[in-house]
């Protein structure tokens, strides 16, 4: 399995939402941190032959806002929330995995990709072996990488 | 256009993001379907013909790969011609798939002219 920068993962996840969406990000400023106030998060599990990782997302609601209203050519203001910020942040965990996927073992390597899941804001993340932070022009999402040995492999 | 197209995709966005590509490609509304999953696509199936399937693989209930090997076994079915439009990159699964029939692959994320190529060369040679 071949590692994964910071600046590797900033440029699948511009990449995954600018091919998507049109939605255009950057490396969120030093200070961003400070003002982000996530709404939704999810994770994906990734299986390879003797370890296994998890991606997690975490977005703001402007963020949320801004991608589902470019994918479903809506204004910001008629995006619902509940159902299409889920949705959203769902259904990108599951490209960003595929994409961390690719870039971890190429396409000659099987890694499992899990089923993305929604995860509670107030629950401990993994810790981050990989992270980034991206502004888009209404929000900021947060994306974390994460890999473990598997049990098979640690026994 | 006189085309059925099916959208099989667990993401309801997604689906609605396709429905729009297919739009564009000259499909007419009322002949986009949806389904969620490789069994409500069996399901619709039933009932409605289909020139083109866009399949995601990874999906709760039956993913696309079960899907296609599914459909390969009844032959009313059996020939709709099936695009992978998922995450997939692995080399063997997708050739697997290729076995069994599917037309060709297109990696999440894509740029939605090249679905909307993709969709208009399946329906265009049968228009």
């Amino acid at each position: 399995m071949r590692p994964i920068t910071n600046d590797q993962l900033t440029e699948l996840v511009a990449t995954a939402l600018e091919r998507t969406a049109f939605v255009l990000v950057d490396p969120a400023e030093d200070d961003a941190e400070a003002s982000f106030a996530p709404v939704r998060r999810s994770s994906l599990r990734l299986t390879g032959s003797d370890w296994t990782g998890v991606i997690t997302l975490t977005a703001d609601e402007g963020f949320l806002c801004e991608l589902a209203s470019s994918l479903l050519g809506v204004d910001e203001n008629e995006v619902e929330l509940d159902e299409h910020g889920q949705d959203i942040i769902l259904e990108l965990a599951n490209i960003l995995a595929g994409s961390v996927s690719l870039a971890l073992g190429g396409d000659k390597t099987h890694i499992g990709l899990g089923l993305p899941e929604l995860s509670d804001l107030a629950a401990p993340t993994p810790e981050a072996e990989t992270s980034t932070m991206v502004a888009a022009e209404s929000g900021y999402l947060n994306v974390q990488w994460s890999v473990a040995a598997s049990s098979k492999a640690a026994a | 256009m006189n085309c059925n197209i099916l959208i099989v995709d667990d993401s309801r966005i997604i689906r609605t993001a396709i429905k729009k590509i297919a739009r564009v490609a000259g499909v007419d509304d009322d002949r986009i379907h949806e389904a969620a999953n490789g069994q409500e696509a069996l399901d619709i199936l039933e009932s409605v013909w289909m020139d083109l399937i866009l399949l995601d693989i990874n999906m709760p209930v039956m993913d696309g790969e079960a899907f296609v090997v599914e459909k390969a076994k009844r032959p009313d079915i059996a020939d709709i011609p099936v695009f992978i439009v998922s995450t997939e990159a692995n080399e063997e699964r997708l050739q697997r798939l290729s076995d069994l029939g599917v037309r060709g692959s297109l990696r999440k994320p894509f740029e939605p002219e090249d679905l909307c190529q993709v969709i208009s060369q399946v329906i265009g040679a049968k228009a």
